[in-house]
């Protein structure tokens, strides 16, 4: 049983349980973080760099965390603009191709050991790497992480009614591209 | 944070088929990532921590060192400027030309420079070190004597052997048609000179009476053959003494 946040925001705070408290950060939104993270990038090695980026710039702001939103979405925010970052250097580095950024990352699925053509849970997971980049990021926060419109506003600074459209039309897309897979 | 059947609900008029397909994770993760990967993040971040500590800058710029850059940046680059420009009003043709070195140097020259001068540097300390001045010093004398020892030899040689120059001067004189030309009473003039006498060589003496008797008992112990054998095998000689007595 995880700590509440506001208990663990107050531990950080003090000198002696700083460490402490933010070890059980890490361990209460570890999973979660990565599996956002691991969606984005697709590749474990990537999202472990991600997430680790994630939780050093989480420890170097918290210090200045504003109570005014909650732990939970500050820490999506942080790691789905790391991941995004992270996406934008690899396109840059040429590691995935400018003009097929999604096709990059579904062919990143299809090269995955345990990858089976077959089956729907794969055949899902290259449709979703199809999608524009913001489409993707709404669909896995609404359809895997259950998120609130409401709280993935605030992640990703757009207004609700944008984020239920980019949904939907997601949704659809993903719902074709199996059709025809 | 709405559930799964409501997420479901939402997405079944829209996608039917991928609300049927319900939440599997496909992608691996290594085994007991999550239960280490705290100590993971904590530990990077004491070393970023030590890390920043470090890095720390230990060296001073001079005062006001980065207010005078800028000036002192532009004043290189007006006074390069300064020298293209006077080189193209002098020589236009020169200043096209680039000033790419024209001349090659052996392969791996400045490497192999270098290599010399690591090896000079690591030279043990107990080595022992040989002063190049001193043996310079020896060299000079050393020359020095061999070309004061060839001046002398020369010398010597040029002047203070005049024996052998008469000799070679003399050696294209007939001595005998000399002598024709010489007057008796020159001769006679001459060996009656003391001097002259005296100034023979003082090997060549007469025999004794005592050696002649000697040499005389000795010859009769001889056979006349072997006589004879002796002014055979030495006729040139005898002639030429027997011709030179009856002149």
């Amino acid at each position: 049983m995880h700590a509440d946040d506001k208990e663990l925001l107050f531990q950080f705070h003090q000198t002696a349980t700083k460490e402490r408290a933010f070890t059980a950060i890490i361990k209460k939104y570890q999973e979660k973080l990565y599996w956002h993270v691991r969606r984005l990038v697709v590749d474990h090695d990537d999202a472990n760099d991600v997430l680790q980026n994630v939780f050093i710039k989480v420890w170097k702001g918290l210090e200045n965390f504003r109570e005014d939103s909650q732990l939970y979405t500050w820490l999506y925010r942080i790691a789905t603009n790391e991941g995004l970052t992270f996406l934008e250097q690899q396109k840059k580095r040429g590691t995935i191709s400018l003009d097929t950024e999604e096709a990059g990352l579904s062919n990143k699925v299809r090269s995955d050991s345990n990858f089976d053509a077959n089956k729907l849970e794969w055949r899902l997971q290259v449709a979703i790497q199809q999608l524009p980049e913001k489409q993707r990021v709404v669909f896995n926060l609404r359809y895997y992480d259950e998120m609130p419109y409401q709280e993935m506003s605030r992640i990703l600074d757009t207004s609700e009614g944008a984020l239920k459209a980019s949904y939907h039309h997601a949704a659809r897309k993903i719902e074709e591209f199996i059709r025809n897979y | 944070m709405n559930n799964r059947a409501h997420i479901t609900e939402e997405l079944s008029p829209i996608a039917p088929l991928v609300a049927e397909i319900g939440i599997t994770e496909l992608y691996a993760v290594p085994k007991s990532y999550f239960a280490s990967f705290a100590d993971t993040v904590t530990e990077r971040i004491r070393i970023e921590a030590l890390l920043n500590e470090a890095s720390v800058p230990v060296y001073e710029a001079p005062d006001g060192y980065f207010e005078q850059l800028p000036g002192t940046v532009l004043t290189t680059i007006q006074r390069s400027s300064e020298v293209k420009s006077e080189l193209e009003e002098i020589a236009p043709l020169l200043s096209t030309i680039g000033k790419a070195s024209v001349y090659e140097i052996p392969a791996d020259y400045f490497v192999q420079a270098d290599l010399a001068r690591h090896a000079r540097r690591e030279q043990p300390a107990g080595a022992k070190r040989v002063s190049l001045r001193i043996a310079r010093r020896w060299m000079q004398y050393a020359a020095a004597a061999v070309f004061a020892g060839v001046l002398i030899t020369g010398a010597f040689l040029f002047t203070d052997n005049p024996a052998n120059i008469e000799e070679g001067k003399y050696q294209s004189v007939d001595l005998s048609s000399e002598l024709d030309k010489v007057s008796e009473a020159d001769l006679l003039k001459y060996l009656d000179n003391p001097e002259h006498v005296a100034a023979a060589p003082a090997t060549v003496q007469l025999a004794s009476e005592a050696d002649m008797a000697e040499v005389k008992n000795h010859l009769q112990n001889v056979s006349d053959e072997e006589l004879k054998q002796y002014v055979t095998e030495n006729a040139e000689v005898y002639e030429t003494v027997t011709s030179e007595k009856e002149e």
